[in-house]
């Protein structure tokens, strides 16, 4: 596991482009922190890495977004966005169709508030965790 | 032409009837099944239950409808429906049931976008009279739990959008706010009501983006100071918390109201419009309406949809699927084959 402290929004872009290279299609991306950590910027972080040219806005609403990677020189063509803040049963997922995406190798899955489910994803295997924290302003993210 | 609207995107269930004749018309009906006593426990909507609530409820309210108005199926001249943005598992159980009665009575199913039929909403006013004849170009700005878009109308049917959230919807932020403040679900209406009269600058809070030279918005990061400026706060009493209320509202409402003037100045607006469900925050409202009287005088119109045309219903969809269908109704003869759920639909 790295540990990286991230300053500003810059930053945690920086660190989500990193993470991005690493990807082959197929993972689910948990993400874990309080409100205000900065998940959703980490999400947007990974977007702007795969050139997605939408803005990435919070799913909160709908639970989940799909965005679709136009840019021809990635493998990974879906970018999937999930929500667990309002969610108490993973269940509703299932319903939602994100089993549909999951271990796609054309897809990414990333999940905000995932610590609401982790039951339900250690059933599936290629998964990464990341840890969200705040400390005097600055944001630690483990990965 | 007679029209009946369904509305199920999230968690109301809307049937509405609506009859219009050269811009003459009269609600026959306009009922809503709000979900949101359900959700009260949940914190939120729940979108298996949601769906399920839909089903049961859908069927039962139009044949109360038609029931009561005494409409027979071959009354209605259309079938207008909401195909999204919104819940996948809520939108289904719409456009499925009107799929199918469009196939089985033989009548033309109009699909509809939910954000336009929150702009179009602005266009009736009461049961019956005349379509406001509201001048073009307008910008309407479009608030709710899902949404905040700013949006170019130059008619009807020519809706662009100019500017929207780049992450949380202002609603979603009332009801993250609410939550931080112990105040339960949903947000809106609460924090409103304890905002009132409480001093809104006992607390300082940024206005994200307030100054960006565009028409995005922001509400992320304003709940989260508001988070993080309560988290320090030693006194968490119930004066604090109005107090709170009150900063964080005006925070939003300074934002959302500049970028409109900003906007309609820009694309020299004869008309000032608002739409969806955080349109019912009074403040908002007051002080929207203030600011454009201030700035342009008579030269811009201002326009609000009633109070039960704000939330999610039917028959702004109804009205919606009106102006889509224009002089073309065989048009829609074939649609109930190719309809499908949309939901992160854009205008």
């Amino acid at each position: 596991m790295s540990t990286y402290i991230s300053k500003n929004e810059k930053n945690t872009y920086q660190i989500a482009a990193k993470l991005a290279k690493k990807l082959r299609g197929g993972e689910i991306i948990a993400l874990e922190g309080d409100l205000g950590v900065g998940k959703t910027i980490f999400t947007k972080g990974l977007g702007k890495a795969f050139s997605i040219k939408q803005h990435i806005t919070s799913p909160t609403f709908v639970l989940m977004k799909i965005y679709r990677i136009q840019n021809k020189k990635f493998r990974i063509k879906n970018l999937v966005h999930v929500d667990c803040y309002r969610l108490d049963e993973p269940q509703e997922l299932f319903y939602l169709g994100l089993e549909e995406y999951i271990n796609r190798p054309d897809t990414i899955v990333i999940i905000e508030w995932a610590d609401k489910i982790k039951k339900y994803l250690t059933k599936f295997k290629k998964i990464i965790w990341i840890k969200f924290k705040d400390k005097d302003g600055q944001k630690i993210i483990k990965i | 032409m007679l029209i009946l609207g369904i509305e199920t995107s999230c968690d109301d269930t809307g049937v509405a009837l609506l009859e219009i004749m050269s811009d003459k018309f009269r609600v026959l009906a306009n009922l809503v099944f709000s979900q949101v006593k359900i959700f009260k426990k949940y914190g939120g909507v729940v979108p298996e239950i949601a769906a399920r609530k839909h089903l049961e409820n859908l069927l039962p309210l139009l044949e109360k409808v038609m029931k009561e108005r005494k409409i027979e199926t071959k009354d209605i001249d259309a079938i207008g429906v909401v195909y999204g943005p919104g819940l996948i598992t809520s939108l289904i159980v719409g456009i499925e049931t009107a799929k199918t009665l469009s196939l089985i009575w033989q009548k033309p199913l109009v699909p509809i976008n939910h954000v336009k039929a929150h702009i179009l909403a602005n266009w009736i006013e009461g049961d019956k009279g005349q379509l406001k004849k509201i001048e073009f170009p307008a910008i309407c700005l479009v608030v709710s739990g899902g949404h905040t878009i700013l949006a170019l109308l130059k008619n009807e049917n020519d809706i662009k959008v100019i500017g929207q959230t780049r992450d949380d919807a202002v609603g979603e932020a009332f009801d993250k706010v609410a939550k931080i403040l112990g105040l339960g679900y949903p947000g809106g209406p609460i924090i409103s009501e304890k905002a009132e009269n409480a001093d809104k600058e006992f607390y300082k809070l940024p206005r994200p983006m307030i100054n960006s030279r565009d028409y995005d918005f922001s509400f992320s990061g304003l709940k989260t100071a508001v988070k993080n400026v309560w988290e320090w706060e030693p006194i968490k009493d119930k004066e604090n918390v109005r107090k709170m209320c009150a900063a964080f509202q005006q925070a939003c409402i300074d934002v959302l109201t500049k970028k409109t003037i900003l906007a309609s100045r820009e694309y020299n607006a004869k008309s000032i419009l608002l739409g969806g469900g955080v349109s019912a925050n009074k403040e908002l409202r007051k002080q929207l309406e203030g600011q454009a009287k201030t700035e342009f005088g008579e030269k811009v119109k201002f326009y609000q949809p009633d109070l039960h045309m704000t939330t999610d219903n039917a028959l702004m969809v109804a009205l919606a699927a009106y102006f889509e269908v224009g002089a073309d109704l065989d048009k829609f003869n074939e649609t109930w084959r190719s309809i499908k759920v949309e939901p992160n639909l854009e205008i």
